[in-house]
């Protein structure tokens, strides 16, 4: 370094001065980006002069700060109280009766000929973004293709678990038909509706998407009131084996399901609601007929190796599916354009948000851009940031952007099993290549299946690859490729898929052995 | 025959002795569980064994009668509970169903079977824990004198646990550290003594039988974390350098612990994440009833607290004693009094 430099940035004993601490660091003590070329060698390696301060002096042992984990632990609160701060303590609307109900389905006429699509799920799928909620728009769209009444019904009272055992032909849910909100009833109202359409000839299905915020056991009797001979239930993540959907213990890491008397449960904030939960869900399992189905083969796997639980069958139906076609003129390519690297969706970190902005740090001066594809802005030093909501109305808008932005790399480091994982497939379609671990489950399956990228061993690697020249020759590939080829995207229609619903109604499920899985 | 486990603790501790013995019981549900009382409970809280984790419980006072308040004067909390410890064990040797005796420290969560170490009693009398049981690197300074300086300051072997049989070895030694412990439990490091602790350096040198137990799983710590790291496995169990969590001494809730696990524990954020869960179960167990920082014998009779100045000249001082048999005593003629009219001397 310049002595000059170095006076300037550094006191007479070697220290950094208190305006190179500020304007160099974080109060975090990471390097901003702007500064890290200063700060680190292109290696990685850290230059001597700021060795003691960068990893706090002296050099032995790691910074009193802080980590990441522990910052996330400090907001940590006991299950309980998590639950006790999403109960609403406003009042529930005038309830609609089952006479109501059974009113607005009859006003649907030809338009329900088919019958009736009972879908239950956690939220307004119309209201709230996210991939299970356009799973139900596409969903609803094939039922009503297929003169069905798609009639979804979610918690009124949304909860970060089931509903209290107990109650549970008291408790409200919110209605949407075909879409549209038609009101909030009581479960009881719900199976009395539904018994009468039955008893009326009406052929009922009934499709549970997610558990959370409902009761099992009402959702047991109103199978019971359709006459149903089987449920179709989606693993659209692992509620079904744990309170923590995501298997995430304590929200920080990956835990796999382990026995609810292991270590790993007993200290996680999930562990001591988990066994009721598991009880409960076993016997919602027991009491009906399921048709288990599953988004990837890596997830109807996990499960099965987990869960054991009572299913008719396994099948497996993935939201989108690719072909790969030969472009009939190759695609123009601009080898010079920089590189470029996206991360898809909210910054948060059991989807690697701390992965990406790490790399951003380290490696934005070296003339890789960085860019976010998000409905809300992470201002963390990215290049570019594009807004991007996607809807069954905008299947395209995530690969429509990445095309735009000429998208090299998608950084998908996920911390827990990804059962699908429609951010994936977006970034296949436009072309890019993805960048995972091997623990992201659908993830990393999806990237080795096409040869869309690479699956990194973990973050040293991943930096490895980011410092030397392998993140150029996966660029290049990706260039050629994406000039020789194009992918063209299939989207599911979700249970009409499966093979009983492609049929006319009644049918049922054939029971799948397991080669069938 | 039975194994009979203890702990030493006064009421504020309560609350981290029973997140010990409930954890203990977790593991261990034959075992007897003990609790070593150093205290007298606060107005408006009622101690009641039956709803508590333990199976039996002793006192100080009938571990040393009359001598009691006199005795415990001339202690501070730390020094008064580490004390009690070997006169608590010759106690539970007279059981007449005892097998083996475990001490813990009631800030200590046992989380896996800690039979290994009754099989190791059947061939040992005395079970120790180092604390540290790998060597810092030349080049960790802080390291060196936060962990390994430390151990020589404080004693090699963490007494926060102990494992005898109850023979005739183990007696001998339980009659010599109760002899020593009564007469120099003091942290008094500048002339090399911290409470019970620095005198097991000698156990080895004195016993037959002692086993010095090597094992990353046993008394984890800050003070060892430097050497050691936690992961879960597929199983959900939690290791320690690849071998089973038996348990976690969790020293210094609060700021200075927090600190030292951050410097140690850095990025294994499973160590954190055991902390949290602790901090949880701390509370879940506190009873609001016990003011916080209680202990009946930190104070004078009219509230007045004991400083540590005092107590060092009361037990300095066999004249004293022989004054003021009863210290803690406020008003005309009391060791209280004798202060305040040499205090306002000095001034």
């Amino acid at each position: 370094m310049n002595r000059l430099w170095y006076r300037i940035l550094f006191n007479a004993s070697g220290k950094p001065r208190r305006w190179t601490r500020r304007v160099v660091f974080r109060k975090d003590r990471s390097v901003r980006p702007l500064f890290h070329r200063l700060v680190y060698k292109r290696s990685g390696v850290i230059r001597p002069h700021w060795a003691n301060w960068v990893a706090a002096a002296p050099t032995d042992v790691g910074a009193d700060l802080p980590s990441a984990q522990e910052l996330a632990l400090r907001k940590l609160r006991p299950f309980e109280q998590t639950i006790a701060n999403w109960r609403r303590a406003e009042r529930l609307p005038t309830l609609i009766t089952a006479r109501q109900l059974i009113d607005r389905l009859k006003q649907l006429g030809e338009a329900a000929s088919a019958g009736i699509v009972l879908a239950a799920s956690h939220d307004n799928y119309r209201e709230i973004p996210g991939g299970v909620q356009v799973c139900l728009q596409h969903e609803e769209r094939a039922a009503v293709a297929r003169h069905f009444a798609y009639l979804q019904f979610h918690p009124a009272q949304p909860l970060p678990c089931l509903a209290p055992a107990g109650e549970h032909r008291d408790l409200p849910v919110t209605l949407l038909l075909n879409g549209a909100p038609i009101g909030t009833a009581a479960m009881a109202e719900l199976m009395a509706a539904v018994k009468h359409c039955v008893s009326t000839g009406r052929a009922v299905r009934f499709v549970v998407h997610h558990l959370l915020g409902h009761s099992p056991e009402a959702l047991v009797e109103l199978a019971l009131a359709a006459r149903l001979k089987d449920v179709i239930f989606w693993l659209h993540d692992f509620f079904t084996l744990c309170p923590s959907f995501t298997l995430l213990r304590n929200g920080l890491a990956f835990c796999g399901a382990p026995d609810a008397g292991s270590n790993a449960c007993g200290i996680c904030v999930y562990g001591p609601s988990r066994r009721e939960h598991q009880a409960r869900i076993a016997a919602f399992f027991r009491a009906l007929p399921m048709q288990v189905v599953a988004p990837s083969q890596v997830t109807a796997d996990f499960w099965l190796g987990k869960a054991g639980l009572p299913v008719q069958s396994v099948a497996v139906v993935p939201h989108i599916t690719l072909e790969e076609r030969p472009r009939i003129a190759p695609a123009p390519v601009d080898e010079r354009a920089p590189i470029t690297v996206g991360y898809l969706g909210a910054a948060v970190t059991h989807k690697g948000w701390p992965v990406f902005a790490d790399l951003m740090t380290r490696h934005s001066g070296s003339g890789t851009r960085f860019v976010v594809f998000s409905s809300q802005r992470p201002g963390k030093g990215e290049h570019e940031w594009h807004h991007v909501h996607v809807t069954a109305e905008t299947p395209d808008a995530m690969s429509d952007a990445l095309t735009r932005a000429r998208i090299d790399i998608v950084l998908h480091w996920a911390a827990c099993l990804e059962t699908f994982s429609f951010t994936t497939f977006e970034a296949l379609s436009a072309g890019a290549f993805v960048l995972t671990n091997p623990g992201s489950g659908n993830v990393q399956a999806v990237v080795r299946s096409t040869g869309r990228g690479a699956v990194i061993e973990d973050v040293p690697a991943l930096h490895r690859l980011f410092a030397g020249d392998g993140l150029a020759r996966l660029v290049a590939a990706r260039r050629a490729r994406a000039a020789a080829t194009e992918l063209k995207v299939y989207r599911s229609a979700m249970s009409f898929d499966l093979p009983g619903w492609r049929q006319p109604w009644p049918c049922t499920l054939t029971q799948a052995s397991p080669s069938a899985i | 025959m039975a194994v009979h486990a203890y702990t030493s603790f006064t009421f504020s501790y309560l609350n981290r002795a029973r997140v010990l013995a409930t954890s203990l019981r977790r593991q261990h549900p034959d075992w007897v569980i003990w609790a070593v009382l150093t205290d007298r409970a606060p107005e408006g809280f009622t101690f009641k064994l039956t709803s508590e984790p333990f199976d039996r419980m002793i006192t100080v006072e009938e571990l040393f009668g009359a001598e009691t308040e006199r005795w415990l004067f001339g202690h501070d909390i730390v020094e008064a509970c580490t004390a009690v410890k070997a006169r608590a064990h010759l106690r539970i040797m007279q059981e007449t169903d005892v097998e083996q005796i475990v001490y813990f420290d009631p800030d200590i969560a046992v989380f896996n079977s800690l039979e290994p170490v009754i099989e190791l009693l059947q061939s040992h009398s005395i079970v120790l824990t180092p604390h540290q049981i790998d060597p810092e690197p030349a080049n960790a300074i802080r390291a060196i004198l936060d962990n390994e300086i430390a151990s020589l300051d404080y004693g090699s072997f963490n007494l926060g646990f102990l494992a005898t049989d109850a023979g005739a070895e183990a007696q001998r030694f339980a009659r010599w550290w109760d002899e020593r412990l009564h007469d120099w439990c003091h942290d008094r490091r500048d002339i090399g003594l911290f409470v019970d602790q620095k005198w097991c350096n000698l156990v080895p040198c004195f016993f037959n039988g002692v086993k010095v137990l090597r094992d990353p799983g046993y008394n984890v710590a800050s003070w060892n974390l430097s050497q050691r790291r936690m992961c879960f496995d597929a199983e959900g169990r939690a290791l320690i350098n690849g071998q089973l969590l038996r348990f976690y001494h969790f020293t210094k809730l609060g700021p200075v612990g927090e600190t030292m696990t951050r410097r140690y524990a850095g990025d294994n954020y499973e160590i954190h994440e055991l902390w949290w869960w602790y901090r949880h179960e701390v509370a879940r167990f506190t009873d609001p009833a016990i003011p916080k920082g209680w202990w009946y014998y930190g104070t004078f009779e009219n509230g007045d607290p004991i400083d540590k100045p005092m107590r060092e000249l009361y037990r300095s001082r066999k004249d004293l004693q022989a004054a003021f048999p009863e210290p803690r005593r406020t008003g005309p003629g009391s060791f209280h009094e004798w202060l305040q009219v040499k205090r306002r001397a000095w001034a």
